[in-house]
């Protein structure tokens, strides 16, 4: 979209992509031709800001009209272009706004976003009206200083910023001089220095329920309550604006948010929760819909249809952050060590860019990356630890077997009976470090083991699904893997036997969130976790002390059932503390 | 202004950019155009259709130019490469993934093709695109290509000098007629001293059927412009020229 360059009466400048005056009775000159905002911006910035035309409308618009010349001259070739450069003329009369109610639905779809002219345009579809008309009211919001617009990319301290998500932009040869386009988050819809970001200074939570209902349809766990309880503190207290949340693999740290999301709710704070992945999203979605009755909740991902709909409770992938400005007060940010998460510069600016200044933020791991467990030591993060899982028994501890392979599907003799032992005791799940290695080793068990049901399977594979929901049936003894099936899937009386153990796309973090696929259920609480691998290198031993470091910092809290005691017991005792307060 | 072939410093970088480029387009070779690349997609033997600027191994129009189904109010069109494999693709990147800085890597040897083909020219018209469209893309690739033409060859762009009036569908999955009724009505020239009595080189990405260029080519003219060219990036290839 190009802007226009507006001279009100009383000397004002203003840029908009209509050239229309203000109001019926304002009468403005306009420039006859529009072009990029970050341009006019850059020629108003040419004028200084301590020029002399003061009110004098006619000095004022003579010198904007001789920089604009001089702008475009300078990168079109002069000479020729002489009938083609812009002149004043009257602006138009503003036409009548359209009903105020639709107004007013929109403000509330595009409060605290920030989008890009293809996404208004989108909000358009939504609402089904014409782009004009969005492109009229977000303008309308703009004069009214509740929005602004902004150059998508532009040039900061010599370098091509892109406003959205942060990262430096690509340069090309643009008509109006150099121009630029940002590769990093291109697939939202280009930001380019030529195209123009709409932001909305508007607050979600104009449109909140009331009041809110919170109904925990299940009580939380006495280590759950103890950890809620201080993510609750943490989010009421001044002070600190991040905390990290350390949850063993399994023990339901997603519920444990859930009164602080209500306590934020009940005061329409408006609430963000983030994965790096869709299913996450999509398997969280629900269980916030059932423990909070009759709220809207916005779930933003790639696969739903309508993005602009008013919700003060957002469900989001973290790419979807960037659509949004200083929109929320309360941040929970799922996975963080998780592709694509973990050093990603852009999202870590998106979030902060989504947050309010007094926003607070809760980062969920299992697995801390070592600067944030660094910070939290040092006492600059606070620390929130869920150390045990919701049957009170210790997480699996994985032991190392020295075994080496080669991945071309020779399966030594021993790791078949090995893989056997571990059948006998549940489905086996044989992770592999690559996709390449599925389809041999899967083949080299069903040669040593033909008596066992066997599957494999991989991100991409396109029977992925159903193989699966076999896998859930119970179908396979074993089921060869890469690390797809490392979070959010529970199997009763799974065993883990990770191949290739010391291989190095297997970190530290990713041993353990396999080690930690085995004993989540509560009829089998425990389960084998074995890492086959030629040494134990350090990202093993690791792996193997943050799982026993967890399990100790869960006894000395009194969080482990003693082996009389019965996980229905504890889950009684927390019962109490597990409901909101207020 | 006709034609001033810039030299000097911007001759001396472009030669040390390219020294140390791969091929722009299969990015595995010596660029900026590997010699596999050249003959696959840029066929130096074949000529262009005159009317829609197709490739063709040899006359002066491709088979539908000469049954009359060329587009009209052209005054010669020329399309760089062939449409087709490693070259499609680098220019629906472009387009769709949004990198136009990857343009700049064939900006010099377009531009000389491009002013060894077609008679000189007093400014470049980029093909426009509607402001909606405009704002989904981020740029106009139509536009990019223009600037590269006036940064390469000094040739003055006419911004403004065509507009798009009216938001067409997408053409894709339409029979000609449908394209060229929908495009009938879709430009317009606001200030008609600006390509009257001119030389003008009508700039767009790809062409296939010609209809788009034709279009603009019929607002230009009855705006007084002299002669219209059309030059795209790539279009079609006649394979066999048969006698009718
Ligand atoms: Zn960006
Ligand atoms: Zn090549
Ligand atoms: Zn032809």
């Amino acid at each position: 979209m190009r802007f226009f360059l507006i001279l009100n009466r009383d000397g004002e400048i203003r840029l908009s992509p209509f050239a229309e005056a203000d109001s019926p009775s304002e009468q403005g000159l306009v420039l006859s031709q529009p072009f990029p905002l970050g341009f006019l911006r850059d020629v108003l910035k040419s004028l200084g800001p301590g020029s002399p035309h003061g009110i004098d409308r006619e000095t004022l618009g003579r010198d904007i009209l001789r920089a604009v010349r001089a702008g475009s001259e300078r990168e079109a070739a002069a000479g020729t272009r002489g009938e083609l450069l812009p002149e004043w003329g009257p602006a138009a009369c503003p036409p009548k706004d359209a009903d105020e109610e639709s107004y007013r639905d929109f403000c509330q779809r595009v409060s605290g976003r920030q989008l890009l002219g293809g996404d208004l345009n989108r909000v358009a579809r939504e609402m089904a009206v014409s782009p004009e008309q969005v492109w009229r009211w977000a303008d309308r919001r703009v004069r009214k200083s509740l929005a602004g617009w902004f150059p998508a990319v532009s040039r900061r301290e010599g370098k091509w910023l892109c406003r959205r998500c942060g990262e430096e932009a690509k340069e090309w040869p643009g008509q109006y001089g150099p121009a630029a386009t940002c590769p990093e988050c291109a697939a939202l819809g280009a930001a380019t220095s030529l195209e123009v970001l709409y932001r909305d200074y508007g607050s979600l939570s104009g449109n909140a329920p009331a009041n809110c209902d919170f109904a925990p349809r299940w009580p939380l766990t006495a280590a759950q309550s103890a950890a809620a309880e201080e993510v609750l503190r943490f989010v009421e207290r001044d002070g600190e604006k991040e905390a990290l949340v350390w949850a063993a693999c399994g023990a339901g740290k997603t519920e444990m948010c859930f009164p602080a999301v209500a306590w934020a709710l009940s005061r329409t704070i408006p609430v963000l929760f983030a994965a790096p992945r869709q299913d996450v999203v999509h398997d969280v979605a629900p269980r916030l819909r059932r423990d909070f009755p009759g709220l809207p909740v916005q779930v933003l991902s790639g696969s739903v249809s309508r993005h602009y709909e008013p919700g003060v409770l957002v469900l989001a992938t973290t790419h979807q952050i960037l659509r949004f400005y200083r929109a929320f007060g309360l941040v929970f940010l799922d996975e963080m060590d998780a592709f694509p998460y973990a050093g990603n510069r852009m999202l870590a600016w998106g979030v902060r860019q989504a947050m309010r200044p007094e926003g607070k933020l809760l980062w969920l791991s299992a697995t801390p990356s070592r600067d944030v467990l660094a910070g939290a030591k040092k006492g600059s993060i606070p620390l929130i630890r869920l150390p045990a899982r919701h049957h009170g028994q210790p997480l699996p501890v994985p032991h190392w077997e020295r075994l080496s392979l080669d991945g071309r599907g020779g399966c030594p003799a021993t790791l078949c009976e090995k893989l056997r032992d571990l059948a006998r005791l549940g489905p086996v799940l044989v992770f592999v470090p690559k996709i390449s290695w599925v389809a041999a080793v899967l083949a080299a068990i069903r040669r040593c083991l033909p008596d066992l049901a066997g599957e494999g399977s991989y991100s991409a594979d396109p029977r992925r699904r159903e193989k699966i929901e076999g896998l859930r049936q119970g179908r396979y003894r074993f089921f060869v893997t890469t690390s797809i099936l490392e979070r959010g899937v529970t199997l009763p009386g799974v065993q883990v036997a990770v191949l290739a153990a010391d291989h190095p796309v297997f970190d530290e973090r990713a041993l353990v969130q396999m080690a930690g696929r085995a004993g989540r259920t509560k009829d089998c609480p425990d389960g084998q976790v074995v890492f086959f691998a030629e040494r134990e290198t350090a990202c093993l031993k690791k792996a193997r002390r943050w799982i026993e470091e967890q399990n100790r910092f869960a006894r000395e809290e009194g969080l482990l059932a003693s082996p009389t005691q019965s996980a229905g017991e504890l889950n009684s005792s927390g019962q109490t503390s597990a409901s909101p307060r207020r | 202004m006709r034609n001033p072939r810039t030299s000097g410093p911007a001759d001396l970088i472009r030669l040390v950019w390219y020294w140390e480029r791969t091929c722009a387009v299969c990015g595995a070779e010596e660029g900026p155009l590997c010699p596999h690349c050249l003959k696959e997609y840029f066929c130096p033997e074949l000529g262009r259709c005159r009317s829609c600027g197709k490739l063709i191994p040899g006359g002066e129009l491709c088979r539908d130019c000469r049954a009359g189904r060329g587009p009209v109010g052209l005054d010669g069109c020329r399309a760089w490469g062939h449409y087709a494999g490693l070259w499609k693709n680098f220019i629906w990147e472009v387009k769709f993934k949004a990198q136009p800085w990857r343009l700049q890597e064939i900006a010099g040897s377009f531009s000389a093709w491009a002013c060894r083909e077609l008679p000189p020219a007093d400014g470049v018209v980029p093909v426009p695109l509607h402001s909606e469209r405009l704002a989904e893309r981020g740029f106009n690739q139509a536009e990019v290509i223009a600037s590269l033409l006036h940064w390469e060859l000094g040739l003055p762009i006419l911004t403004g000098a065509l507009i798009r009036t009216m938001p067409t569908a997408s053409q894709v999955g339409l029979s000609r007629r449908e394209r060229l009724h929908n495009l009938g009505q879709a430009f317009a020239v606001p200030e008609v001293a600006a390509v009257r009595g001119r030389d003008l080189w009508l700039v767009d990405d790809v062409t296939t059927t010609g209809a788009t260029l034709q279009a603009c080519a019929l607002a230009l003219k009855r705006a007084g412009a002299r002669f219209v060219y059309g030059l795209c990036l790539a279009g079609g290839k006649e394979l066999v020229q048969e006698e009718d």
